[in-house]
């Protein structure tokens, strides 16, 4: 919140073109100037079609954009090679998905642990730290089940432990009670509230305003440029 | 991730979609079960062929013939064509270190052949060894020459010629496998002696009239033609000649040496060529050859060759294993798109490319291994069974088709089919290499996908 905080996000005149064919090119985002701080909690809102979902693979580094400059813990990530975004994904960046995209026929622990094999930790150590983290979101009693034995709200908690694995620069979550009801929602929303207290940043894309408030900054993007900036109902961690 | 860690996901993937997986797997069993059986009867068949060839023919046998040049219709005692008794053993006595031995002595009885007293012809009969047809280039036109069993087992069959043929049976064909009677004279304490024997004919050959005799004689059967029996059974018919006698008139054209080893065939040869010289001066209407039997060249030769077809049946096997690596890709393209969703989360992840082209490289080598296991399993199986059954088979394989030294050899000798373990070695190598060929593709497919693409694939 203060300016001594630093920037984890800081997207400068961020443009993004898609081709699909000589004449018809098509510009979802028109030059985004973003800059989120370390512990935010943070609300991107739009309309389907408003282009956040580009900017939401752009922030987590799975798409480089056409133009601009996107600074990732002061690093210039906008031109970087396919190798070393995939190394910042898996350090830096915790997905939630609408989803959940766990990986099938693999258990709840095996999910959790996969982001921390493919950053070389150990098997004791990774295989410890995963039943920490199924525990932190409750579901260290199912962690052998496999995603097709789980229901919707379990299998959105197994995703943002498996998001926490190799504690990220930010938490990325796609729309991440889209698919449950209002109370297994309310359980997963209470998760990122209680690892905003922790500190983490967090970035919520939704199209729901009445979720956006929930957050302290409701940043609102329509049409590829972003509208609005406000606080959100949440002011410092407090719900 | 570990490569323990992919190849029990890869066994994951295989089993859950067994059928699919079977299905990809039949090519590849094939293909080796093709080349390890394949390759482990190929060294079966090189070691019957050298077996056979060992057998039959030794590398230190020399064979000396007598041979006239003159093949004059009227044998004549004063014309020397043979060698006596004495000489053979004058030759045994002195025979140098290198020679091992005479195996056997060739015969030659003249008289006749018939079937009945109009029907006749007359002959020189000599008893030889299976060998003799390569010497004397025996032109066999119909049925077979003598073989090593109809030696070994001294069978009463004789090789008769063409002329014989027509003058005994009517035709050359006819005369295949009808027995006909032999009537020579034999010399014994200067008393002559019939020898009388019924034969079974096996085979004919080209009488090589080079002088045109056959024309100048009014009843071609009295034109006295060579025939040839087992000199085994010759030994049974004829009466052997005791130490003491004297009077030998038993004639030899010619002799079967056996050097003592490869070494000595040079000396031995010497002896040999000194030895009938003497006794066969160059200018006389007869001469001698002298050859090495089954020279070091032949039996190389006959190595390619066995190697050569065994490389046939390896090169189509292999053809096989190539056909069923491109059903793996096929399997491997259509796994790799069904797990795009995956491969876009775990891309999301912080997977790399080499991660995700491992994975399905291990996958793909997973299966080929399987399918390599199973491949031996049942060429095992199947070499297990051709070895306890072998004998029955050859049992049931017509006379028609193996006959003759071959058949007799196998009957005779202990046949052992084995897996070859080269065999398996390499053909699990090469099971790797297919499922790394031939996975790769697909797998870099996979690797290539961009995660934002694949996330969104349903």
């Amino acid at each position: 919140m203060s300016d001594s905080k630093k920037s984890v996000v800081n997207m400068s005149g961020i443009i993004k073109r898609f081709y699909i064919g000589m004449p018809n090119e098509l510009q979802i985002l028109n030059g985004i100037d973003l800059d989120i701080k370390e512990g935010e909690f943070v609300a991107i809102v739009g309309e389907s079609g408003s282009g956040k979902s580009t900017m939401m693979n752009i922030i987590g580094a799975l798409d480089r954009p056409t133009e601009g400059k996107y600074f990732f813990n002061g690093e210039d990530i906008s031109k970087l090679s396919d190798k070393k975004l995939s190394k910042i994904r898996n350090k830096e960046i915790g997905f939630v998905f609408q989803n959940f995209n766990l990986v099938p026929r693999t258990s709840a622990l095996k999910n959790v642990e996969l982001p921390m094999m493919y950053a070389g930790i150990k098997r004791r150590e990774r295989t410890k730290r995963a039943k920490e983290l199924l525990k932190t979101v409750g579901m260290e009693e199912r962690s052998d089940h496999n995603p097709n034995e789980l229901s919707g709200g379990q299998k959105q908690r197994v995703a943002i432990a498996r998001a926490m694995a190799n504690d990220p620069s930010i938490i990325l979550a796609d729309e991440p009670t889209g698919a449950l009801d209002t109370k297994t929602g309310r359980i997963v929303m209470d998760i990122f509230h209680e690892l905003h207290r922790s500190g983490k940043t967090i970035i919520l894309i939704t199209h729901s305003p009445e979720l956006a408030k929930e957050t302290e900054r409701i940043i609102t993007i329509s049409d590829g440029n972003i509208i609005s900036d406000t606080a959100g109902g949440a002011v410092n961690g407090a719900d | 991730m570990g490569l323990i860690e992919n190849i029990s996901q890869a066994i994951k993937t295989i089993k859950s979609n067994s059928k699919r997986s079977a299905l990809t797997m039949i090519g590849i069993v094939i293909g080796l079960t093709s080349v390890i059986t394949i390759v482990s009867a190929g060294s079966l068949i090189s070691d019957i062929v050298n077996g056979l060839l060992s057998s039959m023919i030794k590398e230190t046998l020399i064979s000396v013939e007598i041979q006239s040049e003159n093949d004059d219709m009227l044998y004549d005692e004063s014309e020397k064509y043979y060698l006596t008794e004495d000489e053979k053993k004058e030759f045994e006595d002195n025979a140098p270190d290198s020679i091992y031995g005479v195996l056997s002595v060739s015969w030659r009885l003249e008289g006749k052949v018939y079937t009945d007293n109009s029907h006749y012809s007359l002959a020189r009969v000599s008893g030889v060894s299976s060998a003799y047809s390569q010497l004397r280039q025996v032109n066999i036109t119909e049925g077979r020459y003598l073989s090593k069993s109809d030696c070994d087992k001294a069978s009463n069959v004789i090789v008769i010629s063409d002329i014989a043929a027509r003058n005994c049976f009517g035709s050359e064909k006819n005369a295949i496998g009808k027995t006909i009677s032999i009537n020579l004279n034999q010399n014994v304490m200067k008393q002559e002696k019939l020898v009388c024997a019924d034969c079974v004919v096996v085979g004919i050959y080209k009488y090589e009239d080079k002088q045109e005799q056959t024309k100048r004689i009014n009843d071609i059967r009295n034109f006295s033609t060579d025939m040839f029996m087992p000199y085994t059974t010759m030994d049974n018919l004829v009466v052997m000649p005791t130490k003491l006698s004297l009077e030998l008139s038993n004639t030899y054209s010619g002799l079967l040496v056996a050097a003592k080893d490869s070494d000595s065939i040079p000396d031995a040869m010497r002896y040999i060529n000194d030895f009938m010289r003497d006794r066969f001066p160059g200018d006389e209407d007869y001469s001698y050859t002298c050859n090495q039997l089954l020279p070091k060249e032949v039996r190389s030769m006959i190595d390619t060759v066995v190697m050569a077809i065994t490389a046939v049946f390896v090169a189509i096997g292999g053809i096989s294993l190539v056909v069923g690596g491109i059903g793996l890709m096929n399997t491997m393209l259509v796994s790799v798109t069904e797990r795009t969703k995956e491969i876009g989360i775990k891309k999301a992840l912080g997977a790399k490319k080499s991660t995700i082209r491992l994975q399905f490289l291990i996958e793909s080598a997973t299966i080929c291994l399987i399918a390599c296991a199973i491949g031996v399993l049942v060429s095992s199986v199947i070499l297990t069974v051709l070895d306890t059954k072998f004998y029955d088979l050859i049992d049931m394989v017509p006379k028609k088709v193996l006959h003759g030294d071959l058949r007799y050899y196998i009957e005779n000798t202990e046949i052992h089919i084995e897996v070859s373990s080269i065999a398996v070695i390499v053909s699990t190598l090469f099971s790797v290499a297919v499922g790394v060929i031939f996975g790769y593709y697909p797998a870099n497919k996979g690797a290539k996908m961009q995660p934002v693409d694949a996330l969104r694939y349903e």
